[in-house]
């Protein structure tokens, strides 16, 4: 197996990275909106992309991150980049040993502002109403 | 020079929108002891080495457009191809202790999948009713007697099988598709 390319989970965040309210869905093109709801996977391989990486890098960074608990297959992996670079959420960066290295774009950084919206409204509204059974 | 690998031919026949088969009869085969070494005949015959039992995962793939990026990715996660044809590729990996390697996460790249196939078994279908429909004037005004000749007599059979298959196809993929949708 690859080790992840040095330096690559060093490099700091992506530059564009500052959610600052809402991101409206007008921003977003069709095809873009068509990602929302986000799946698990899609999310943390977006989520991921905040800092440059590499496919293989993506896997470590995924499993890291959930603490082992989610494991990337690589067709999984594989066809949600291609989607989303095909839709220009993520974009190729460079290109180093025959794998390409990654980087989330502006729409990338909207769509998963717009996730986190819908996960934190999840998360706010499960917690109140847990509180009030509990009570 | 004498070796002591048993080598072993075998065939399976399997269909692109049931490959659990070919995955778990390979698994099958390596927990056995034969591990495939090569396929051939449109990935129905495989080529075994015997050796000690193994716990090996199978995944068959028919990827849109792979470029190196799908090979790297496979090959980093631990992946090896075993064979390729047809637009189909077969990759395996060892069990990690009692761990089943997984090359998917959830049932989409199936759906994406099935939906490919099902455009290219659309494009053959309609290349067929297309066929007949251009013999259709021919037989009408009775100058195709060469489907009356026996040659005609196979040719129009091949033509009713194929259609018949790629119905069947069509009909197979649409029904596993809405099982997946169910799923989600």
């Amino acid at each position: 197996m690859a080790t992840a390319a040095p330096g690559f989970n060093a490099r700091p965040p992506h530059e564009a990275l500052s959610f600052e309210g809402r991101c409206p869905l007008t921003e977003l093109t069709e095809a873009q909106q068509a990602h929302l709801p986000m799946s698990e996977t899609a999310f943390y391989i977006l989520l991921s992309l905040t800092t440059s990486n590499h496919g293989y890098g993506i896997m470590q960074h995924v499993e890291e991150m959930t603490e082992g608990r989610l494991r990337l297959g690589p067709g999984t992996l594989y066809g949600t980049l291609s989607r989303m670079q095909q839709d220009n959420l993520i974009e190729v960066a460079d290109e180093k040993n025959r794998r390409k290295v990654y980087n989330i774009t502006a729409a990338g950084l909207r769509v998963l502002q717009r996730e986190l919206d819908r996960l934190n409204e999840l998360y706010t509204n499960g917690i109140r109403l847990l509180e009030v059974i509990n009570q | 020079m004498k070796t002591n690998i048993e080598a072993e031919t075998k065939w399976c026949h399997w269909f692109g929108w049931y490959t659990e088969k070919i995955e778990n009869w390979l698994e099958t085969q390596a927990s056995s002891g034969r591990h495939v070494v090569g396929a051939d005949r449109w990935l129905n015959r495989f080529h075994f080495q015997r050796g000690k039992p193994r716990s090996v995962r199978f995944y068959a793939d028919y990827p849109a457009r792979p470029d190196d990026e799908y090979f790297t990715i496979f090959e980093d996660a631990g992946w090896e191809l075993i064979a390729h044809d047809l637009g189909w590729y077969i990759w395996k990996a060892e069990y990690e202790g009692n761990k089943r390697p997984q090359a998917i996460n959830n049932p989409e790249p199936l759906m994406e999948r099935n939906n490919r196939l099902i455009m290219m078994m659309v494009g053959t279908l309609i290349g067929l009713i297309a066929a007949a429909f251009a013999q259709l004037p021919l037989i009408m005004k009775d100058r195709a007697p060469y489907l009356k000749t026996p040659f005609g007599t196979v040719f129009m059979t091949f033509y009713a099988i194929v259609t018949f298959v790629v119905v069947w196809a069509l009909i197979a993929m649409y029904r596993q598709n809405v099982k997946i949708k169910q799923r989600l």
